[in-house]
């Protein structure tokens, strides 16, 4: 999980400049929307070169505890940027950027998973503080705006009547069950339903916090090829999204729970991407298929979210920044999934142009020869010398085989590195003489598979409007 | 100021709207929370504290130039 030294609070002393401390927890509560915080020293943790800390989420230590602050002291340092992620936004604290005049502090809510990126060089010290809002604390009365209370009345009495179904409002931040208390709710969540409720209680509804456990199930039959996992056989939400959204909004579903649904979506989607990526090339390529589809269906469905424009355009930065799952020569199809009026948003245009100039570039690279057997684009795992030697014979314009008399590990050891490379050479061993001998051929046809690829990068490239 | 999405419920659009005029929804808050973030940043200056470690000492600071 993480890789840090660490000193506890009782190890420390601090020593604050008056009113430094103050005017920090109040600078602090200003910006997170709270009223008051306080704050308890946790521990002061120390990151070498080398050294993070894994994506997670922080555990409230206290009661009441709503948020951390963290506090870099300002020792040299390069990378070790602190990365806060909630839902689908992102923020980040590039501490390496330190200006030796300042102390520099972030605080996030606790709910938002947050990591800690490896330094690269140099010591980055910090001091953790865990922020807690005050027992006495309550949330004040608020006068209930009356644009607000009409809207709840024609949502509670349609036609003068009470409805007989309950009105959700899903908040934005995350919260365990000591921490759903309304002093204690977070961000935007807090004068959000501060405002709800008085405009609830003049009408004399009674509003009320609950925990909402969201399951998502699926079947875990997972196709067993070789040795690995289709890990995209089922897509992250419902099958056929555009359709199921399309179904919800004929079927009278809040705008809001729409906006949640697609929002929620978004962010599968992207945190299935983040672990994808971490995978060998075998494992993203075999998802392919299902990664491409579902995204092309997640980029239809966000034509009825509300805020579609900010959607599709973290969809298209998204795609355009992970090349290794989404690459830029098989995206024609996606690109189409777009809706029209998406067309004119800079970040789709951006990805457009990209996919325009490396379909365009692979066009005007020659066509090597029939005769020449060469594999290219390959993204080999594993440069050891044996490997080299192979990579080598791989990346030579030679169809002849290649023999490597080699022990049992070694032989396992190559197999190995291009089964997890996806390269689509055939490996045979041949059990004579001593040590044994790995076989490897290259695939027939190459040709007429690059000619095939050729024309369906002009196919691409036309229907995209190349030219 | 933006406006509300109009795709947005009414009650949805009222809370919108409560966030972009700053109308107080709480007493002695900011707005409808439209400051509130899930994380913030800034600095503080140099002198605002400093930090004894037990069997160690000061945790040292930069040296300033002139």
């Amino acid at each position: 999980m993480r890789d840090t030294g660490e000193i506890a609070p009782a190890a420390l002393a601090l020593h604050w400049a008056e009113g430094a401390l103050q005017g920090l927890l109040a600078d602090v509560a200003l910006a997170l929307g709270l009223d008051e915080v306080q704050a308890h020293l946790h521990n002061l943790l120390i990151y070498g070169p080398g050294q993070f800390f894994k994506q997670h989420q922080d555990t409230e230590k206290h009661p009441g505890m709503v948020a951390t602050l963290v506090l870099v002291w300002p020792s040299a340092h390069i990378g070790g940027a602190l990365r806060v992620v909630h839902g689908v936004d992102e923020g980040r604290l590039q501490s390496q950027h330190l200006q030796v005049d300042s102390l520099r502090w972030c605080a996030f809510y606790a709910d938002c998973q947050h990591e800690v990126l490896p330094v690269q060089e140099g010591w980055r010290v910090v001091l953790s503080f865990d922020l807690v809002v005050p027992a006495r604390m309550r949330q004040g009365e608020a006068a209930a705006a009356p644009a607000l209370v009409r809207a709840l009345r024609e949502q509670c009495f349609p036609e003068g009547e009470p409805s007989t179904q309950p009105w959700v409002f899903l908040l934005d931040h995350e919260y365990t069950e000591h921490g759903l208390r309304w002093q204690l709710l977070k961000g935007l969540d807090r004068a959000r339903v501060a405002a709800l409720r008085s405009a609830a209680q003049q009408l004399g509804l009674v509003m009320h916090l609950a925990l909402a456990e969201i399951h998502e199930s699926w079947t875990a039959t997972l196709r067993y090829r070789g040795r690995w996992y289709q890990s995209e056989e089922r897509p992250p939400w419902p099958r056929q999204l555009p359709v199921f959204v399309q179904a919800c909004e004929a079927a009278g579903l809040p705008a809001v729970l729409l906006d949640q649904l697609l929002a929620q979506c978004l962010a599968l989607r992207i945190a299935r991407d983040r672990e994808q990526a971490t995978q060998t090339p075998t494992e993203r390529n075999s998802a392919w298929r299902w990664r491409a589809q579902y995204t092309a269906e997640l980029a239809q469905a966000l034509a009825h979210a509300s805020d579609r424009a900010k959607r599709w355009a973290r969809l298209a930065g998204h795609v355009h920044m992970h090349a290794g799952l989404y690459p830029l020569l098989r995206l024609r199809q996606l690109l189409q999934a777009f809706p029209p009026q998406a067309a004119d948003l800079p970040d789709l245009q951006g990805l457009r142009a990209a996919v325009l100039q490396a379909l365009a570039q692979a066009l005007q690279t020659p066509q090597p020869p029939a005769d020449d057997h060469r594999l290219q684009g390959l993204e080999w795992t594993c440069r050891c010398k044996d490997c080299q030697a192979v990579i080598a014979w791989a990346e030579a314009p030679d169809g002849y085989s290649l023999t490597l008399p080699m022990a049992e590990a070694r032989r396992s050891h190559v197999q190995e590195m291009l089964r997890r490379t996806g390269t689509p050479l055939s490996c045979d061993t041949v059990k004579q003489g001593s040590p044994y001998k790995l076989v490897i051929k290259k695939p027939a046809g190459l040709h007429a598979q690059r000619s095939a690829q050729r024309r369906q990068w002009q196919e691409d490239w036309e229907a995209l409007g190349g030219g | 100021m933006p406006s509300p999405e109009p795709d947005l419920s009414p009650i949805l659009q009222a809370l919108t709207r409560l966030a972009a005029d700053g109308a107080s929804a709480q007493s002695g808050q900011a707005g409808a929370g439209d400051q509130a973030r899930f994380m913030a940043q800034g600095q503080l200056p140099l002198d605002a504290l400093s930090v004894q470690v037990q069997g160690v000492g000061a945790l040292s600071q930069p040296v300033l130039p002139e």
